[in-house]
């Protein structure tokens, strides 16, 4: 399939009537379509999507309404009618396709895709295709279910990525769209026709058995296994419509959530600064408890250092005091001792009297130690007295309130710094997240969480429903083979026909198994011959295929690569695009969003020579950051077909200009 | 000499010092410790005593709403005033300990007003 055409009417940010021709040459099938980040380049490949399928879809797959789809300005001046006209070829014959909405007549305002009428028209070979055949025509010559490996957000490339984990639902998905671009359906459709015929083939068997008396029971015993078997089948049924219905709810939240992850990340940032906020005020209310319990007490450590001298000198002056009492005490026993001696003047040995010169200079000493003892005497309430105050003042004691009460304060004010840095951090947060329902999406993660749960609980009834569906399937088998076998049977049409449905039911689940491992090995060759190309690294021997079709890199070693940078990634989603494009039982052009956003120079300039090999025509929509027009388009200028650029007009309106070969 | 029973401050500081603990203390609905006026008072006149002050005779008359020996159980502060030698004879050292307390108060009260704290800085350090 070639595109030829396209025409743009009032499309997204592209104002009236726009017309844009593809290349068409065998080797010029390059188109570039230059424009900076917000003019269009999305909604280009969104007119191309939306006019083959009615479908425009924005960042992480969701759905754009159709009164988004309409110019704003054109809008604002009453016009809502929009359409998208295609020219394409296809085996030999011209398809013109168009596609127009228009607002119904009675809404003044339209808000809902219901408030709009969509009209399509196809013509092949100039001859008016009916309404009702128009979308069966569109997929015969490119289904939209493999639109994903023609149309696609080179951004988006990453979820390939999902293919290499085992039971990743994104990669069930994808995996499905691969095979459907591979036609594996064809033949799982054919197997369950014979599936169908088989089951329908053994009732007329168990009909028959059952009017003969030696087979009656195994008739009796298919019956039940065969009503077992639709009730087993209903339940399967059920629970993958709930699966779905779950996976459906999934998606719509994840989708929601998508656009709001920052917000979430902000939500959950936030709480832990309230949380943090919650410690800092605890922290400085214990603070000030601490403070206010030592200011009880802080008056005894302010004293303490003033009283401390004064407590020493009361202590020596005490001492002193008690000196001096001891001291009175010897002097009064010495004065007692004379006064004896003079009132009875004998020596206390030989009692013989002593001479009266003798006697007088112990009246002296008598008389000076009376003196001595005069002036030492103490009052013993100044003793007292001191010893009273030394006890009080020693209760003065310092538990070092005042050093404490500052260590306190100098974690006030660490704590209330911390504070006002988080209080502002939190007052920016909210400013930032107060538009959205922040409540809101948390439920909604709550619900996504819940529907998961519930959604792992039905897959495994799925998977416990298929093991009893196998067994009964082979018990019914079996009882088959044995009807098939007796002698009454023999010959019967309906043991034919069910010998002959088995068979061919083996037939076909054999060559699925054949087809997708054929299509696998193919798939892989040429992702590798294709990888080989596009890598900068040399010694890598290849890819490796899973089962999902998931690609692996392959070392020098054969070992496979454990972790892989941004830009191989995309490598390998291109060669994987590549693999399949070149492997599908149809084929298209190549419309390619921002391709080579992730690529370093040397991989980009691979990327840009190997482009034009993978498709009859390859139309790249891209900034000059991605691909400098002056050095660059060297590299690939004789591949070029056709250059636009999209100019600005306003921030609402973008105008899509040729651009000269010269230009 | 004889020294009074009670003392207190004049009805001004009064004011204050009730102010002063409002402040200080945890607000209505919030429970932890709490400082009672005692608890000033005396970091009042132990600050007076540690410096050497000697305050003016209180401008007003005294609301004299403490009792001493409640406010001095162990009679500590008289001891300390008493031997720091700050009071001239004849002069009764709980006279001159509402004094300290008196302006004491006045100062904290005016310093919380300026800062929004006791001038901790001041007293506490040596």
């Amino acid at each position: 399939m070639k595109l030829q055409e396209i025409t743009i009417n009032n499309f997204m940010p592209y104002k009236g009537e726009q017309k844009v021709s593809f290349p068409q040459h065998e080797t010029q099938n390059v188109m570039l379509l230059f424009g900076d980040n917000m003019r269009g380049k999305t909604s280009f490949l969104n007119a191309i999507r939306w006019g083959f399928y009615g479908n425009a879809v924005g960042r992480h797959l969701r759905k754009i309404s159709r009164a988004s789809l309409v110019n704003m300005d054109a809008a604002a001046m009453g016009d809502w009618s929009m359409s998208i006209s295609l020219k394409f070829s296809d085996s030999n014959k011209s398809y013109e396709l168009r596609r127009q909405i228009t607002k119904k007549a009675h809404v003044s305002s339209p808000r809902n895709d219901s408030d709009f009428e969509e009209k399509i028209g196809l013509r092949v070979n100039g001859v008016v295709v009916p309404g009702d055949v128009i979308v069966n025509e569109i997929n015969q010559v490119l289904p939209e279910e493999i639109s994903r490996f023609f149309l696609f957000d080179g951004e988006l490339l990453q979820e390939y990525e999902n293919l290499l984990i085992e039971g990743d639902e994104q990669g069930e998905k994808i995996k499905e769209h691969i095979e459907q671009v591979l036609g594996v359906p064809a033949l799982i459709n054919g197997r369950n026709e014979l599936a169908s015929l088989l089951k329908e083939a053994r009732t007329l068997q168990a009909k028959d058995a059952k009017n003969n008396n030696e087979l009656s029971s195994y008739a009796e015993r298919q019956r039940q296994l065969s009503i077992q078997f639709d009730s087993f089948e209903k339940d399967l049924k059920e629970q993958k419509f709930q699966r779905d219905e779950n996976q459906v709810q999934i998606d719509i939240i994840d989708d929601e959530l998508k656009n709001t992850e920052a917000v979430q990340k902000k939500k959950i940032q936030l709480e832990g600064l309230k949380g943090n906020v919650e410690v800092i005020e605890r922290n400085l209310v214990n603070l000030a408890d601490q403070k206010r319990e030592l200011l009880k007490t802080a008056w005894k450590d302010v004293l303490n250092t003033s009283i401390a001298p004064i407590l020493s000198n009361l202590q020596s002056e005490r001492d002193n005091l008690k000196k001096a009492v001891n001291n009175a005490a010897v002097l009064n026993n010495k004065i007692k001792d004379l006064t004896e001696m003079l009132d009875d003047p004998t020596c206390v040995t030989c009692h013989q009297n002593i001479p009266e010169n003798e006697i007088e200079p112990l009246k002296e000493k008598y008389e000076i130690l009376k003196a001595q003892a005069e002036l030492s005497a103490v009052n013993m309430d100044d003793y007292t007295g001191i010893t009273e105050k030394i006890d009080k003042l020693s209760r003065i004691r310092s538990a070092e309130e005042g050093r404490r009460i500052l260590q306190t304060l100098t974690k006030e004010s660490k704590e209330q710094v911390e504070l006002i840095k988080v209080e502002t951090k939190l007052e920016e947060l909210n400013d930032e997240i107060k538009e959205y329902d922040t409540d809101h999406i948390m439920r909604q993660r709550e619900k996504r969480d819940r529907l998961t749960g519930l959604k792992s609980r039905v897959v495994h009834a799925i998977e416990s429903i298929k093991l009893k569906i196998e067994k009964n399937e082979s018990e019914q088998d079996q009882i088959s083979t044995l009807i098939s076998k007796n002698k009454g049977a023999q010959g019967q049409q309906s043991s034919i026909r069910v010998n002959l449905y088995q068979e061919l039911e083996q037939v076909f689940s054999q060559g699925i198994v054949q087809l997708r491992d054929s299509l696998r090995e193919t798939v892989q060759q040429h992702a590798s011959n294709a990888f080989a190309e596009l890598t900068t690294e040399k010694t890598y021997s290849g890819l490796e295929i899973n089962h999902n079709y998931g690609l692996s890199i392959i070392d020098h070693e054969n070992r496979v690569l454990k972790e892989r940078s941004a830009g191989a990634e995309q490598i390998v989603a291109l060669s994987l695009i590549d693999g399949l494009n070149r492997t599908a039982r149809k084929s298209g052009p190549i419309v390619m969003d921002t391709p080579l956003g992730r690529l370093d120079p040397k991989h980009r300039s691979n990327v840009l020579g190997y482009l034009p090999k993978m498709a009859d025509q390859v139309i790249l929509l891209v900034h000059e950051g991605e691909i400098d027009p002056k050095k660059d388009l060297n590299n690939f200028a004789e591949r070029i077909g056709a250059r636009y650029q999209i100019e600005r007009i306003s921030a609402t309106e973008s105008r899509i200009e040729r651009v000269s070969d010269h230009g | 000499m004889d020294e009074p029973g009670r003392i207190g401050l004049t009805a001004e500081a009064a004011a204050q010092l009730e102010d002063l603990r409002a402040d200080l203390n945890p607000q209505k609905g919030e429970d932890g410790i709490k400082l009672i006026n005692f608890d000033l008072y005396r970091l009042a006149v132990a600050i007076g005593i540690k410096k050497g002050l000697k305050p003016p005779a209180l401008r007003d008359k005294s609301n004299a709403s403490y009792r001493v020996g409640e406010l001095d159980e162990d009679g500590v502060l008289y001891a300390a005033v008493e031997c720091a030698g700050l009071v001239t004879a004849g002069m009764p050292i709980y006279e001159y300990i509402e004094r300290l307390a008196e302006q004491g108060i006045r100062e904290f009260y005016d310093e919380n007003l300026k800062t929004g704290q006791l001038p901790f800085e001041k007293i506490f350090s040596n």
